[in-house]
C-alpha cells in the first residue's frame, strides 16, 4: 500500500509541477509598474517571460555564492511573495492557468514520458549529472573541480538541482522537467507572434510536438540552449518590429544573453553575434543611445563571465577544439581546409535531415526569399551567421576532429535551429494574414 | 440557428478531442502513466536498461539495491559505453578503490572481425585491452596444397593507418583452421582505435572467419570475487 501511495504522489507532482511554475510567473508588482507606465502595450505574456528571466538572473547571482541550495529556494519564494502578497488573487491564477491550457496539456504528455523512461544520455551521465548533484547535495563550487570538464559552464546544472531539490520524493527528473516547461515557453512565446489567432495554438502544438525528442531531455545541455535561443529570437524581431521601440524588448534581449552564456561554452558565439548584429544595426540607422547601452551590457555579460571565472580558477579555453599539441598553422593548410571543409559539409547535411525545424525553416525562408516577402535583413543576417558558425566551430578541432564532427554537431545544430521558427511565423504571417 | 450552432461547436469539439486523443496515443501517455504508478524509478529504469550488456545498468541497480554501498566502488565498462555510476554516485562517500565494478569483462576474448574493403575489421576494440594475443583463421574448404599467407595487422584512426606488425605462415594442407601466435602490446594506444587485419594473398572465396584474440588489463585472480552475474562482477581487491 505504502509503495502505491508513493507513486502516486509521483504523478500527483508531475500534475501540480507545471501549474506551480506557471503561479511563480506571475509578479503582480511589476505588472502593476508595467500598466502604470505602459498601459496594456506590455502583452501578458511578456510580462511573465520578464520575471521568468529576472527570476533566472537572481537565481543564476545567488548560484555563484556558494550558498545551499535551499536557500535558493527560500530566497526565490520569499521573492514571489514580497511581489504577490499584496495583490494575490486567485481568479488571477486561474486565469494564467488557463491561458497556458495548451502548454499545459503538451507538458503532461511529454513529462509522463520522461518520467517514464528516466534514463540519461552519455553526456547526461559523464558530465551534467554529476554536476547537478555537486549543487544538489550542497558540494559547492569549487568542488566541480573533481569533475572533467570543469571549465564547462554550471548554471543549466544548477537549476536542474534547484528543481530536483524542490521535488518532494527528491527525483532527479524533476530538474529535467524544467527544461521540458523552458521548451515549450519558448515554443510558446514564438508562436505568439503569428498573427491568425486560429492558427496560433495549432502552429504551438505542431512545432513542439515535431520537434520534440526524449533524447533531448536526457540531461544535455542542448535543449536550455535551444529555448533560450528561441526566447532571444522573440525579442530581437518585436526590437525590430516593434514601433514603441519599448525598453522591455531590449531589457530582455540582455537578461537572456547573460544566462546565455553561462549554459555552455559555445554560447559566447550566439551572445556576441546577437549583440553585434543589433548593434550594428542601430549604429546604421543613427541610434546612438541604444548603441553605447547595449555595448555597456554587452561588455558587462562579457566581463561578469570573465571575473567569475577568474574567481573561481575556471578555464576560459576551448577544451574540445584546443586540445592536445595545437598547432595554429594547420589552419591554414589548404589540404586540411579542403578535407574538414567538405567532412562538415557531409555531416551538416545529415543533421539537417535528422532536424525537421531546421529543414522547414530554410524552405520557409526559399519561399520568403523567392516571393520577396518583407523579412528583417538583421534576422537573416545571424540565421546564416549561425549557420556558418558550425563550420568554424568544428574547423578549428585538431584533436579527434572528425569524431568530434559525427558525434556533436547533431547536438550543435539544434541549439540554434529554433530560430528557424521565426521564418515559418513570417511565412505563416503572410499567407493567412487577410484571414 | 442555436441548434445549428450548437452541432457546429459539438463537431469542432469531438474534432478537438479526436486529435489530441490521437496524440496521448501516439506518445504512449497512458502507458506511461501507468507505468509511473506501477513501478517506481529505478525499476523503471532497471527495465528501459541492460542488465548485463553495453552500460550495464540493470545489474549496477540490483548491486546498489543489495548492498547498500557505503563507499563509492569503481566502475569500468570493458564495452565502449556511458559509465553507469552515476547511479550509486555520491559526493558524501569515499570513493573506495578496493572495491570495483567491472563489466562486460572477459580476461581473454575472442572477437569477431568484419570484412570490408578487403580487410578484416575489428570495429569495437575493448577499452581495457592490453595485448593482441593472437589471430584466428579458419577456411572454408580444407585444402589439398599449402596455402602460404603474409597478414599484417593495421591500427586505424579515421584517416590514419599505421602496420603495427607483419607475420607470414602457411596453411598445412587438410587444415581448416589456424592459430597465429602474437603478443602485441596495444595497451597504449588510443581507445578511439580500430584494428585490421589484411592478408595477401586474399581469396575470399576460401577464407571464412578471421577472429582476434585479446587479452585485457584486468585479472580476476588479484581479485575476491563479491558478486557475479554474466560478464558483471563485483569484486574486492585482495
Amino acid at each position: 500500500m505504502l509503495f502505491l501511495r508513493k507513486n502516486m504522489i509521483e504523478i500527483i507532482n508531475i500534475f501540480i509541477f507545471p501549474l506551480v511554475l506557471i503561479i511563480f510567473l506571475q509578479n503582480n508588482l511589476l505588472s502593476r509598474f508595467l500598466n502604470n507606465n505602459y498601459g496594456k502595450k506590455i502583452l501578458f505574456l511578456d510580462q511573465k517571460i520578464l520575471n521568468l528571466f529576472i527570476l533566472l538572473n537572481l537565481i543564476l547571482i545567488i548560484s555563484l555564492l556558494n550558498l545551499k541550495i535551499e536557500i535558493t529556494i527560500y530566497l526565490v519564494v520569499v521573492y514571489f511573495l514580497l511581489t504577490n502578497f499584496l495583490f494575490f488573487s486567485f481568479k488571477k491564477n486561474f486565469f494564467f492557468i488557463y491561458n497556458f491550457l495548451f502548454l499545459l496539456i503538451i507538458f503532461y504528455i511529454f513529462s509522463v514520458q520522461i518520467a517514464a523512461y528516466p534514463d540519461l544520455s552519455w553526456d547526461g551521465k559523464f558530465h551534467w549529472y554529476k554536476r547537478a548533484l555537486n549543487f544538489f547535495q550542497d558540494m559547492g563550487f569549487e568542488n566541480l573541480s573533481s569533475l572533467p570538464k570543469y571549465e564547462y559552464p554550471h548554471f543549466g546544472s544548477y537549476i536542474w538541482a534547484l528543481f530536483w531539490s524542490t521535488s518532494p520524493l527528491k527525483l532527479e527528473y524533476f530538474g529535467r522537467l524544467f527544461y521540458l516547461f523552458l521548451y515549450l515557453l519558448s515554443i510558446y512565446s514564438i508562436c505568439d507572434l503569428v498573427i491568425n489567432q486560429k492558427i496560433k495554438n495549432l502552429s504551438f502544438i505542431f512545432f513542439s510536438l515535431i520537434a520534440f525528442n526524449l533524447n533531448h531531455f536526457t540531461g544535455n545541455q542542448d535543449i536550455v540552449v535551444f529555448s533560450f535561443i528561441i526566447f532571444l529570437t522573440r525579442y530581437f524581431y518585436l526590437i525590430y518590429i516593434d514601433k514603441d521601440d519599448k525598453i522591455l524588448n531590449y531589457l530582455l534581449f540582455i537578461l537572456i544573453n547573460n544566462i546565455i552564456i553561462w549554459i555552455k561554452y559555445e554560447c559566447f558565439v550566439y551572445v556576441f553575434l546577437s549583440y553585434i548584429i543589433l548593434i550594428t544595426s542601430k549604429f546604421l540607422n543613427k541610434k546612438f543611445d541604444k548603441v553605447y547601452f547595449l555595448t555597456l551590457f554587452l561588455f558587462i555579460t562579457i566581463l561578469f563571465k570573465i571575473s567569475i571565472s577568474k574567481i573561481y580558477q575556471i578555464s576560459l579555453d576551448a577544451s574540445f577544439q584546443f586540445s592536445g599539441e595545437y598547432n595554429f598553422k594547420e589552419l591554414f593548410y589548404l589540404e586540411n581546409i579542403i578535407y574538414k571543409f567538405f567532412f562538415i559539409i557531409k555531416y551538416y547535411l545529415f543533421s539537417l535531415f535528422k532536424n525537421p525545424i531546421l529543414l522547414l525553416g530554410f524552405f520557409s525562408l526559399a519561399i520568403i526569399l523567392f516571393k520577396r516577402i518583407s523579412l528583417l535583413t538583421p534576422m537573416f543576417i545571424f540565421f546564416i551567421l549561425l549557420n556558418l558558425s558550425t563550420f568554424s566551430i568544428f574547423y578549428i578541432i585538431q584533436s579527434d576532429f572528425e569524431w568530434h564532427v559525427v558525434y556533436g554537431i547533431d547536438r550543435y545544430i539544434l541549439q540554434y535551429s529554433g530560430v528557424s521558427i521565426l521564418f515559418i511565423i513570417i511565412l505563416l504571417n503572410n499567407l493567412f494574414r487577410n484571414k | 440557428m442555436k441548434n445549428i450552432y450548437f452541432l457546429k461547436s459539438l463537431k469542432t469539439n469531438f474534432i478537438i478531442l479526436l486529435f489530441f486523443f490521437v496524440i496521448l496515443i501516439n506518445f504512449d501517455f497512458f502507458k506511461n502513466v501507468f507505468s509511473i504508478i506501477k513501478y517506481e524509478k529505478n525499476e523503471r529504469l532497471k527495465k528501459t536498461s541492460y542488465f548485463c550488456e553495453k552500460d550495464s545498468q540493470g545489474f549496477i541497480i540490483y548491486l546498489k539495491k543489495k548492498y547498500n554501498f557505503q563507499s563509492n566502488p569503481e566502475l569500468v565498462n570493458n564495452t565502449i559505453s556511458p559509465l553507469s555510476d552515476w547511479i550509486y554516485f555520491d559526493f558524501k562517500k569515499t570513493t573506495n578503490k578496493k572495491k570495483l565494478i567491472l563489466l562486460n569483462y572477459e580476461e581473454i576474448q575472442d572477437l569477431d572481425t568484419q570484412f570490408i574493403n578487403n580487410e578484416f575489421i575489428l570495429n569495437a576494440t575493448p577499452p581495457l585491452v592490453k595485448k593482441i594475443k593472437g589471430v584466428k583463421i579458419s577456411l572454408k574448404k580444407k585444402l589439398d596444397y599449402d596455402y602460404p599467407i603474409k597478414l599484417n595487422i593495421n591500427e586505424i584512426n579515421f584517416k590514419d593507418r599505421n602496420k603495427l606488425i607483419t607475420r607470414k605462415f602457411s596453411f598445412k594442407k587438410m587444415t581448416l583452421n589456424k592459430e597465429i601466435n602474437l603478443d602485441l602490446d596495444i595497451s597504449d594506444k588510443s581507445k578511439l582505435n580500430q584494428y585490421s587485419i589484411s592478408i595477401s594473398p586474399l581469396d575470399i572465396d576460401l577464407i571464412n572467419d578471421v577472429n582476434i584474440l585479446v587479452e585485457n588489463k584486468i585479472s580476476l585472480n588479484d581479485y575476491k570475487i563479491i558478486d557475479k552475474k554474466q560478464n558483471c562482477y563485483f569484486l574486492e581487491k585482495i
